[in-house]
């Protein structure tokens, strides 16, 4: 039997195959890496991520990812169950830092990492001892990708970071990169810890406060967990500063452990998602084994006779089995070769959509036992089935025309293909309308118009004149320095009454925000008034909360109207009580990905900011030419870009953009081999049944009604299985839906427009492929006979 | 009824032109049976074709009932066909996938005729066929007579004016051959004209007239 043999439908089983195992193989290597997340832990069932638990009266436990400083050491010494502790956290990222020769290189990530830390999070020192490294201040190891940017000779350079051009930092050693599917993927900088104080205010020995250390122990293998938490507990009673917490108001404080196996998956988003590319992976795996056999059906009409002529002749049934396996595993090894080609053509692409490089997806030499479990299931299932009926074929075939229609057998696997296309498309609708609800979503600030600029590396006066200068231009309405964008996770912080040590509650700290942050961003004052801008450099201690916070202070403290009220923050102190000034319209922080719970206040200045906000007449490419050449002329070793907060908002969607994406890319393929399925299932039925057509036209059927014969049969398994791909597309658009804290309605008649958009794409086929037969001169059919 | 004037038909493909029909004048009054015979290739069945606006001419004139149908588009060859020509074959071509109640219901249903009337013309014509016992059973468990009988049913199920028969004993041993032109002869008495290509001198014998072709032309008119 020749695999390529016309009317064997070579090239549809190859094109089918090629799609269904490229996004097929791909999604579930992606699904692969999510679920192998932070291999580079070693001993992972044994290391405990630290968080930290705080409790005020009468609300719930609040529980955050990080800890302060001194936790993890401490439990460390004390706790004799713990192996070792380790801690780091972020300070610079995606910015430049400046060699003493003056070259500047781009980093990804800058962290602060104690000397435990290769201890846990393990990979190769290439370069230096790294416990000695991360022990002394000044000292730093960095990864040997960049270390390759920088020429490859750098041990004993130093360098200053574009934020923080006075303090300089040596490089001592270098490391393995971490893999891609890893936390620490893009820590390009492991700074030592005892360098904290170099760059920010030094908490690391805090047991309380400052909780941006991201902690981590290790137990022994015989540790008993009860017994730990039990110390952890007792430990902590013994050392927090409870009077301190209990006249802040807290109640409760304490540390868990949370075991970092498995937690990836835990997290609702990244479950959410592969779940979903799972899905669309196993879809696309199933349609194309489907569509195989389909189309190794459909052409039995084209070599049941060769076939029975052999059984004749003697040809044990083993023959039937081994050819059709053989020949399946050659359209397999075409397949895999095409496969190989488009990701090597789409690495570009793959990168983008999934994160991750072609080569972390299918490291070479390493295929992975789930890869290869597919590849078999997949050769066994487009082997053996065509082999069992070529050897079920009767010998009689050999004599006479094959008439067997198989049309149960090839209308289920087409029930299935509509019933997985439909499913997938309602899947694709409902993510696309989210995606889209979240970009057009009402915020409660407007910014289609707004572009920033980052002026970290600027200081003092400079961030200033530059805000006035861009607010001089034609095309810039108003202009104002910020220290964060709106889109940005927001710090917390403490709110008091001035005189009462009892800390009310937390809210979302804007910090710092020019006079004109109102108008720039769109945001409405419903009470008081709006900052008067400070002409110099500095800050007046007065702020802006919104509705939120006005509500919380009545419900919490019992004050009616905030405007003309003095607060404390914990992050400015006791010293410097801010006035209320204005309370503006509830707006919403971050993304729509995740409720921001937290009320909101910002104080009126300019020091400490890292962007300058600007509303431009129309965001168009010359007016951003205009202000970008502002900067680089007034600034011109500052690097400044100048960018669009929609932009930025968006990239807070990137997920959701990117599952978007892939179900997109699955759902088309997925159509594209159901259509040609479908194409070969009508190609091949009109040419089994093309005498039948020419009987009823000869006795009076009209090219529609003939058409309307092959419409009907196949929407006898079209109808039902679209409805059950529709109610499968439902589950899992809600299933999908619990990621998102703003959530797009799942509406009945979105999902009708969807199996209405599968009914008409296949009766269009029907008719297409029906519309020669139903034309063509019957006599033509009939000489045939 | 059925009135030809120089009509001509030609096959064309990238490489040939052959001519099926040379230009052919004839007509056939209502209630006639006429016998076209004639060599294999001399353009007999590709004339019936024609007759039965299963295809149109190149060239020339085809008035049935006194309408001009020779340049119908296929929607109206359909429409015009339905009810009023029979077709019966020589390899009887009935739907395997139907029963013979089915294969003989088929044409009513193209026609509209309502199901109640349906299966009463269905039992009617199975009876008068005698046929009725094997209402049930699907063509390929039925001798060769008992399926030209089964054509034949469906050819005149609609009451057609005109019958088409393509050498409708080709398949047929002379037994049920005989049967089969009794009932051709039984429907032409009672005022079906037919029309009927054949091979064989003893069935040209039942027609009242016969029509010879040779190379696609009219040579010999002989009324009987």
């Amino acid at each position: 039997m020749n695999p390529f043999s016309k009317g064997q439908g070579a090239f549809i089983k190859i094109t089918s195959l090629t799609v269904g195992l490229t996004v097929g193989l791909v999604l579930l290597a992606k699904v692969q890496l999510e679920r192998n997340y932070d291999r580079c832990i070693v001993d992972k069932e044994h290391v405990y991520e630290l968080q930290e638990t705080m409790q005020r009266a009468g609300e719930e436990l609040e529980q955050h990812g990080c800890t302060s400083g001194g936790i993890a050491p401490v439990l460390a010494q004390e706790i004799p169950e713990v192996v070792t502790a380790t801690r780091y956290t972020a300070q610079f990222g995606e910015e430049k830092l400046t060699l003493e020769d003056g070259s500047r290189h781009y980093f990804e990530q800058a962290v602060f990492a104690d000397s435990c830390f290769f201890d846990i999070f393990v990979t190769r020192t290439l370069v230096g001892e790294a416990k000695q490294i991360l022990s002394t201040a000044g000292q730093c190891m960095i990864s040997r990708r960049l270390s390759e940017k920088m020429g490859g000779e750098v041990i004993g350079q130093t360098f200053c970071f574009a934020s923080a051009p006075k303090k300089p930092m040596t490089i001592c050693g270098v490391y393995e990169d971490y893999p891609e599917n890893s936390t620490f993927a893009r820590f390009d900088i492991l700074m030592s810890m005892p360098s904290v104080g170099t760059y920010a205010w030094d908490g690391t020995e805090n047991l309380i406060g400052n909780d941006r250390y991201h902690s981590y122990v290790r137990l022994r293998p015989d540790a008993d967990m009860d017994k730990v938490r039990s110390e952890v507990k007792q430990l902590l009673q013994r050392i927090l500063p409870w009077e301190d917490l209990k006249q802040s108001g807290y109640t409760d404080a304490g540390c868990v452990l949370v075991s970092v196996e498995g937690s990836r998956m835990k997290d609702a988003t990244v479950r959410t998602t592969c779940i979903i590319l799972a899905v669309v992976a196993l879809v696309m795996l199933f349609t194309a084994v489907m569509n195989y056999i389909l189309v190794v059906i459909s052409s039995l009409v084209g070599r049941a006779r060769q076939v029975a002529v052999r059984k004749v002749l003697g040809a044990p049934s083993r023959e039937f089995y081994f050819g059709s396996i053989g020949e399946a595993a050659l359209h397999l090894v075409v397949a895999f070769a095409l496969m190989a080609l488009l990701l090597y053509v789409g690495q570009d692409v793959t990168r983008d959509l999934l994160g991750v490089s072609v080569s972390t997806l299918f490291p070479s030499g390493k295929p992975t036992g789930t890869l290869l479990a597919v590849c078999l299931i997949v050769l066994v299932s487009c082997g053996i089935l065509p082999g069992a009926i070529y050897s079920h074929i009767p010998l009689t075939y050999a004599y006479r025309l094959y008439s067997e229609s198989k049309r149960a057998w090839k209308l289920s696997l087409l029930a299935f293909q509509f019933v997985l296309s439909t499913m997938l498309l309602c899947v694709l609708t409902t993510i696309y309308r989210q995606y889209h609800y979240m970009l057009s979503t009402d915020m409660g600030y407007q910014y289609d118009e707004v572009a920033y600029v980052n002026v970290s590396v600027l200081h003092g006066d400079s961030i200033y004149s530059l805000a006035r200068e861009i607010e001089n231009l034609p095309c810039v309405t108003r202009t104002a320095a910020a220290y964060s964008l709106f889109c940005e996770r927001q710090s917390g912080d403490n709110v008091l009454v001035p005189g009462n040590p009892q800390e009310l509650f937390n809210c979302a700290n804007l910090f710092f925000a020019e006079g004109g942050l109102v108008e720039t961003m769109g945001l409405q004052i419903v009470r008081g008034r709006d900052f008067e801008r400070v002409n110099h450099q500095g800050w007046q201690p007065e702020m802006l909360v919104d509705e939120h916070f006005a509500r919380k202070m009545k419900e919490v403290a019992g004050i009616d109207d905030v405007i003309g009220q003095q607060f404390v923050n914990c992050s400015l102190g006791e010293q410097y009580p801010l006035t209320v000034v204005g309370v503006v319209k509830d707006f919403t922080l971050g993304s729509l990905v995740s409720r921001e719970e937290r009320p909101i206040m910002v104080v009126n200045g300019n020091v400490f900011t890292h962007y300058i906000m600007m509303k431009l007449q129309r965001i168009t490419p010359e007016n951003l030419a205009t202000v970008q050449q502002l900067c680089d002329r007034l600034y011109p070793d500052a690097e400044l870009n100048v960018k669009l907060y929609s932009n930025e908002m968006a990239d807070q969607y990137q997920e959701t953009q990117r599952t978007r994406d892939l179900v997109m890319i699955g759902c088309l393929a997925s159509l594209l081999i159901t259509l040609i399925g479908l194409i070969g299932y009508v190609r091949d039925e009109v040419q089994r049944r093309s005498r039948e057509l020419a009987i009823r036209k000869v006795v009076g059927a009209t090219e529609g009604e003939v058409q309307l014969l092959f419409a009907r049969s196949i929407a006898v398994i079209a109808l039902p299985s679209i409805v059950i791909g529709v109610a499968l597309g439902w589950y899992l658009s809600t299933l999908l839906m619990q990621q998102f804290a703003y959530k797009v309605p799942l509406l009945w008649y979105v999902f009708a427009a969807d199996a209405l958009a599968v009914i008409l794409i296949i009766a269009a086929v029907v008719f297409i492929q029906t519309r020669r037969v139903a034309n063509d001169n019957p006599v033509e059919y009939l000489k045939k006979e | 009824m059925i009135k030809l004037k120089n009509i001509k038909k030609v096959f064309r493909t990238d490489m040939v032109e052959t001519t099926a029909l040379g230009g052919i004048n004839m007509e056939v009054k209502d209630g006639e049976f006429v016998a076209i015979m004639g060599p294999s290739g001399c353009g007999k069945s590709t004339l019936l074709n024609i007759l039965g606006l299963l295809d149109n001419p190149t060239e020339g004139h085809y008035w049935l009932d006194g309408v001009e149908v020779g340049g119908l588009r296929e929607r109206q060859r359909t429409l015009t066909r339905r009810g009023q020509i029979g077709f019966v074959f020589q390899s009887f071509n009935l739907i395997d996938e139907l029963t013979v109640e089915q294969n003989i219901e088929l044409p009513l249903k193209y026609l509209g005729v309502p199901a109640a009337e349906r299966k009463e013309r269905v039992t009617e014509i199975m009876r008068r066929m005698a046929i009725s016992h094997r209402a049930n059973h699907y063509p390929q468990q039925l001798s060769g007579g008992q399926q030209q009988r089964v054509a034949i049913a469906r050819a005149v199920v609609v009451k057609p004016k005109l019958v088409l028969a393509d050498e409708p004993t080709g398949n047929l041993d002379t037994k049920n051959g005989k049967e089969v032109m009794d009932l051709l002869t039984q429907l032409n008495a009672e005022g079906t004209t037919v029309v009927m290509v054949t091979h064989s001198q003893r069935d040209a014998a039942y027609a009242t007239r016969i029509i010879n072709l040779l190379d696609g032309m009219v040579v010999e008119k002989t009324q009987l």
